[in-house]
């Protein structure tokens, strides 16, 4: 089942709304602005992907939502609504609150998620007893019959995090990051330290779960192809910034920033996407005028881009920020 | 592997890592130039009696039966007479070993309260943080037997609140015998219900095992504090973060649980090491223990003493390790597999 959605509906359907947002790293004495003008909301049931090559700045949005932020980071402007609430505006006891409970995340590496001296089975105990007041053994047999569910044997719940395959490992994260029954949940690069056969189940599992409970899901990642395989809507960040945002169908029939173009045509031929990961690295140089932040490397680049940053421009169901199509 | 075979296998391998420790023992001792003879009887002693000490020693047998010999000694407990004492050492060391033991065990509970208060309170406090390194550097610098003399000096002769010598006071001992069972006073004592000899006995422990855990409690919480702030900074600990569960949960279940396992082997290193005596300790406070009897033994150069002494040494390394090891399984899933 697959939802169209239209972007800029009315208040009670978005789950998440972030407004200019803008976030900064101190680096010793020097500022790094990692997340800049960002505006976006993700409407229940929505799948969402946010797309963009390293140092984009994804993470560090996926961080910020959840206000678990580096020490060194700084959120300069904006504002988080999560169900009508600024999440920046709350006190730390009620964000912890709503940390695993409304809002459940699941990251990238998925080794990196266990405490290495507790049961893969406890993690889930210990969220439902934290936030649901659930007894410890109770807790357990929901974790059995949750990760039975993505074809994980019940008895492996009583197993240490070590005894587990990645694999396994990640379906198990994906099984805690929606044991409460969450609204909103943050998968950051989920599947990119899994094999393809993995992955592909895990992208099931994640549709499933909007299928099923009607959960929102922001599906962070820096492969497009992937984005476009399980979005409903998807938006391309570059710099810290958003250049692009549409509905998955029409992003893969019409993509319309350079950007974006520039990330499609990589995506069927080999030889090219082994350019795309040369060019992946070679892309933290971004451009010291204050036009658009792609200038530098975009082919269709005027007088005017160097000059002048381009606003998100609205086409009606979809956003862009290019001086091509205003 | 599951948890019972592991430590079966743990405590099988126990007695070979003493027989390897015994056999370099031998060599050190036998082997090595430099006869105990000649040592006990002085290089000027008549030649027909050196040859009789030498045969009531079985040093005349040939060496690999001297190990023989040494090996079955070892492990049955007879260690001959000793030469300052006539009487066999045995009877001797034993209740030397059992006021080590004694003290060690009171002394590593304080340095391990000490410890995990001090790493606790600076994981959570960050002016504390500061507190604890002054305290480390303290425990490093500060002499032990200084430290011990100074408690002397205030609690017992200026407040005259604990006694400043020796394991318990004679007359107690008269007046309600205990009769020895691990060797502990305040064990034996207590499983007799005898509590004038227990208090007396717990009273002259308070000053030796307070110096002797404050000084070992330096290396033990500066231990324990890194390992925590490796947990509490690792990627899981932002994960447990991210889905809410309370910080201190987190600093009980994520950093001490995780920081526990590098902090028992060098808890059980330093209590190893006490169990081998703290002589500095035992002297300033006149605890008449293992580490003093070693001393002591080696400046009368009784030689079947020393021996002894380093025979017990031998099993107490081993002991302690197999258990240090065994607890470590316990705690850390992964040793197991
Ligand atoms: N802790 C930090 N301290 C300083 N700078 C940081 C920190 N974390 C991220 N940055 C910087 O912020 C920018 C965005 O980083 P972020 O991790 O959000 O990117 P990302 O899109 O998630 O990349 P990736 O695909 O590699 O995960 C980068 O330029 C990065 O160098
Ligand atoms: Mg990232």
């Amino acid at each position: 089942m697959l939802i169209k959605v239209i972007l800029h509906n009315s208040m009670d359907v978005k789950i998440l709304e972030i407004i200019d947002l803008e976030i900064m790293y101190r680096v010793g004495r020097k500022s790094v602005i990692a997340v800049r003008d960002v505006s976006l909301a993700i409407e229940k049931r929505e799948i969402r992907a946010v797309v963009g090559e390293s140092g984009s700045g994804k993470s560090t949005l996926a961080s910020a939502v959840l206000r678990v932020l580096p020490g060194n980071a700084r959120i300069v402007r904006g504002s988080i609504m999560f169900d009508g609430v600024d999440l920046l505006k709350l006190p730390e006891r009620e964000m912890r609150r709503i940390r695993g409970s409304r809002i459940g995340i699941i990251f990238q590496d998925p080794s990196a998620t266990f405490n290495p001296v507790m049961r893969v089975g406890d993690h889930i105990a210990e969220l439902l007893y934290v936030h649901r007041g659930t007894r410890w053994e109770e807790g357990l047999k929901v974790a059995e019959s949750l990760v039975k569910r993505f074809g994980i044997p019940s008895e492996r719940v009583y197993d240490y995090p070590h005894q587990l395959s990645g694999g396994m490992k990640q379906r198990f994260c994906i099984a805690m990051a929606i044991a409460t029954n969450p609204e909103l949940v943050i998968a950051d690069e989920p599947t990119t330290a899994l094999d393809v056969v993995t992955q592909m189940q895990v992208l099931s599992m994640l549709r499933e779960l909007r299928d099923e409970y009607g959960t929102s899901i922001m599906f962070i990642t820096h492969d497009l192809s992937l984005a476009l395989s399980i979005s409903d809507n998807v938006t391309v960040m570059y710099g810290g910034e958003i250049v692009e945002e549409a509905p998955s169908d029409d992003l893969r029939r019409e993509p319309l920033h350079p950007y974006t173009q520039m990330l499609l045509e990589c995506i069927p031929r080999l030889r090219q996407r082994l350019d795309f990961r040369r060019f992946e690295k070679e892309s933290i140089e971004l451009p010291s005028t204050r036009g658009c932040i792609f200038s530098n490397r975009c082919r269709y680049a005027r007088e005017r881009c160097l000059r002048e940053e381009p606003p998100l421009i609205d086409l009606g169901g979809r956003r862009v920020r290019c001086w091509l199509y205003e | 592997m599951s948890l019972a075979r592991y430590v079966i296998t743990r405590v099988a391998t126990a007695p070979l890592l003493v027989i390897i420790l015994l056999t370099i023992t031998f060599i050190i001792l036998r082997v090595l130039p430099g006869n105990p003879v000649t040592v006990i009887l002085g290089p000027k002693a008549n030649p027909a009696f050196v040859k009789e000490v030498e045969h009531e020693l079985g040093l005349d047998k040939p060496l690999w039966l001297q190990y023989i010999d040494f090996l079955i000694d070892a492990f049955t407990g007879h260690f001959g007479i000793s030469y300052r004492w006539r009487v066999p050492v045995s009877e001797l060391i034993w209740p030397r070993v059992a006021a080590t033991v004694e003290l060690t065990l009171y002394s590593s509970i304080i340095a391990i309260l000490l410890a995990l208060v001090v790493a606790l309170l600076s994981s959570k406090f960050k002016i504390f943080d500061k507190f604890a390194r002054l305290y480390t550097v303290a425990t490093y610098a500060i002499p032990v037997f200084w430290l011990g003399l100074i408690l002397q000096l205030i609690f017992g002769v200026y407040l005259k609140w604990f006694p400043t010598s020796g394991r318990i006071d004679p007359e107690i001992l008269i007046l309600h015998p205990v009769h020895p069972i691990t060797g502990l006073l305040t064990i034996d004592a207590l499983i007799e219900g005898n509590w004038p000899v227990f208090i007396n006995a717990l009273e002259h422990l308070v000053l030796p095992a307070v110096t002797l855990g404050f000084v070992i409690s330096g290396v033990m919480s500066r231990t324990l504090r890194q390992a925590m702030i490796e947990a509490l900074t690792s990627d899981y600990v932002r994960a447990a973060r991210a889905r809410g569960i309370p910080e201190k949960r987190i600093l009980i279940n994520y950093g001490l649980r995780n920081a526990i396992i590098p902090f028992i082997i060098i808890a059980g290193l330093q209590i190893a090491l006490l169990l081998g005596g703290a002589v500095l300790t035992e002297s300033t406070f006149g605890w008449p223990g293992l580490g003093t009897f070693l001393v002591e033994s080696i400046l009368a150069r009784d030689y079947n003493a020393v021996q002894a002494a380093i025979v017990i040494y031998a099993f107490i390394v081993v002991i302690v390790n197999t258990v240090v090891d065994i607890i470590y399984s316990l705690i850390d899933p992964r040793v197991r597999y």
